[in-house]
């Protein structure tokens, strides 16, 4: 990659850190002394960190346009679809996290490990839904039978 | 010599045996898929602890990151890609061995040469930690807080390529320590009104999101890729004889002193030793020229050396409550859910589980060699299990085991949200271990900065007029410094 791709990412993440740093700051600055003295040294050290970050990637652009890399950037970039892929992953783990509270365990787990395996593109159903299965309705009785952990909703 | 027969007892437990055995093989089969890291293994494990005995609990750990370790060798000889990153030298000689047919002399140099570092870091374990604990019993608050510097300043060394990018990753881990009440005044920091976040952010949870959730994200993002199934080579008899164990004995130990001493330098990580240990081997061999294509000697250093590293890298988190690595912040994190401290404190409150934990390390070594040349013989179908299907599961067991902790689901949301931010530093290749040190070590570096300034009427002059804390400061910085300076001075000669 990347190379001038890096270059921007690091200075959107340096701008990010000085702006996290900052606001942290403020935050803390409305906090008693004693509670705030240790944790406003770090958000020093992160507006540092955020400024040399910003600096090295600005220079790493210049360095790199200088040097022509623009093909470089496109053949660094990734498809759209892998990205798509992942936020599906991060919503099926949110719907998760929402419907087992519930629902209950076994459904939202089964639907989690099923949606997950094939959307990373497995497409064996004969292995994927008896795993599924398996593994959801196995750590249940596991962990309430073993382990003796209720967990929480309407169902199973 | 009471303490240890008081581990041995522990180990006699006849769960503490099963439970080291199921380690070993859950380990080993993780250690040898790609992809999956012995991190995650422990990770994945750390929950279901929560409702055994402290002893078997660690006991299946321990089992679990020695044989981890041992098990990464596996699919880096016969498949020439590492199970875990630790295992990456021994490609270079494994993987050429098992094309020309010797996959067995590979494996069995392997085994042999991984339980010979194992039982070598075990021994070290056992009688040096209680030596430095014993010394870590004089300390105050400020040599406290010179130590947990001393264990951030490994931040550097751990913080690859990019240096300011570590730091950050460790300075955002100091700003999570900090959620949660203020210890000393109640005052909440960074709690949003959320009655969750009072308690902080729960560690095993969050390590649990970085390394679980992270790598099925980035599973997610490669699953484009089409998957291809390599070949395995057919294993011959993995034994390989008294006369080439002797032959190998020498390298053997080289390879587990250099394991060892990185192991317990904090941040000096498994890579270092590996490849000190098979540049050493090299430079030592009378055929230098064999090396990189099938000398057995290239596989028996680097495994030498990355099962000596697991023993050392415990003896700081265990005798001063320093992790060095993310691998020891796995293990505090267990350790803290069975309400317990490491550090001197361990030592005296609980002699029998921490000779239990050296004895259970050690038991696990042994156990190793035997389950090892047994399971090899499966490995080719252990190996062509999609990761793709994997991934469901390892989800699955993330999710399930983190709300087993405290039957809490906000411990599930911390555990997505930082799996979340596990990808994110990925991408900005930002590391992640730093962030993990520092997330431990925060705590121990505020609470004992501020009884230190309380005792000294709020001046820093405790770092300088108190000996051994300014040893230890001298130290941290010099551990801090030291990744700047070695390049530098490289360049030098390199000019001359």
């Amino acid at each position: 990659m990347k190379g001038s791709i890096m270059g921007k990412l690091d200075f959107g993440l340096g701008l990010g850190s000085m702006a996290l740093g900052i606001i942290l700051y403020f935050y803390f600055d409305s906090l008693p002394s004693d509670s705030a003295f240790y944790p406003k040294i770090i958000c020093y050290a992160i507006i540092l960190l955020g400024a040399i970050i910003t600096i090295t990637g600005r220079l790493r652009m210049k360095v790199e346009k200088g040097q022509g890399d623009g093909k470089t950037e496109s053949s660094g970039q990734k498809d759209p679809k892998s990205y798509r892929t992942v936020l599906l992953v991060v919503l099926y783990l949110f719907a998760y996290y929402f419907l087992f509270q519930v629902v209950g365990y076994t459904i939202p787990m089964f639907l989690l490990i099923v949606g997950t395996v094939y959307t990373l593109g497995y497409r064996k159903w004969k292995v994927l839904l008896p795993v599924a299965l398996g593994v959801s309705a196995g750590l249940y009785l596991v962990f309430t039978q073993v382990f003796r952990i209720k967990f929480p909703g309407a169902f199973f | 010599m009471d303490n240890i027969l008081l581990g041995l007892q522990s180990v006699t437990d006849p769960n503490v045996i099963l439970f080291l055995l199921l380690g070993c093989v859950v380990g080993l089969i993780i250690g040898a898929l790609p992809g999956l890291t012995g991190n995650m293994a422990i990770a994945l494990m750390v929950p279901l602890t929560f409702t055994m005995p402290p002893n078997v609990g660690l006991a299946f750990l321990v089992a679990i990151y020695c044989s981890a370790i041992y098990g990464g060798s596996i699919s880096a000889i016969l498949l020439g890609i590492p199970g875990t990153i630790s295992s990456f030298a021994t490609t270079l000689d494994g993987y050429p061995l098992a094309k020309q047919g010797k996959a067995g002399l590979a494996l069995g140099t392997s085994t042999m040469a991984s339980v010979f570092g194992g039982l070598f870091s075990g021994a070290v374990l056992m009688f040096l930690t209680p030596v430095l604990a014993d010394a870590a019993l004089k300390f105050g608050p400020a040599e406290y807080f010179a130590v947990a510097l001393l264990g951030i300043s490994c931040i550097t060394s751990i913080s690859g390529d990019n240096v300011p990018k570590g730091l950050l990753s460790g300075m955002l881990g100091l700003i999570i320590a900090i959620i949660g009440m203020d210890p000393q005044n109640g005052v909440p920091r960074l709690t949003f009104g959320d009655p969750n976040m009072l308690s902080g952010i729960s560690l095993v949870s969050s390590l649990i999101g970085v390394f679980g959730v992270t790598s099925v994200l980035k599973t997610a993002e490669l699953c484009k890729k089409q998957e291809t199934l390599q070949k395995v080579p057919e294993v011959d008899s993995v034994w390989i004889g008294i006369k080439e164990c002797i032959h190998q004995l020498p390298t053997w130990i080289r390879g587990s002193v250099i394991g060892t001493i990185v192991g317990i330098i904090p941040g000096a990580g498994t890579n270092v030793a590996t490849f000190m240990a098979y540049d050493w081997e090299k430079k030592l061999s009378s055929e230098p020229e064999t090396f990189g294509k099938g000398n057995p000697l290239g596989v028996a250093a680097p495994e030498s050396a990355n099962n000596a590293v697991t023993g050392g890298s415990l003896v700081p988190l265990l005798s001063l409550g320093v992790p060095g690595n993310s691998t020891s912040a796995l293990f505090l994190g267990a350790i803290m859910i069975h309400g317990m401290s490491t550090g001197p404190v361990f030592f005296t409150d609980h002699p029998d589980i921490i000779y239990g934990l050296f004895i259970s390390f050690i038991v696990a070594n042994i156990i190793m060699a035997p389950l090892g040349i047994f399971l090899l013989r499966y490995m080719k179908t252990i190996l062509s299990v999609p990761e793709k299907l994997l991934a469901g599961v390892i989800l699955a067991f993330c999710a399930t085991g983190v709300f087993s902790i405290a039957s809490n689901p906000f411990d599930v949301l911390v555990t997505i949200v930082f799996g979340l931010i596990g990808y994110f530093f990925n991408k900005f290749k930002i590391p992640t271990a730093p962030m993990i040190v520092s997330m431990v070590l925060g705590a121990m570096i505020e609470g004992n900065l501020r009884q230190a300034l309380v005792a000294s009427r709020g001046s820093w002059n405790f770092l300088y007029t108190r000996p051994l804390t300014l040893g230890i400061m001298v130290v941290a910085v010099g551990s801090f410094i030291l990744p700047f300076i070695v390049p530098m001075i490289k360049r030098t000669f390199a000019k001359k």
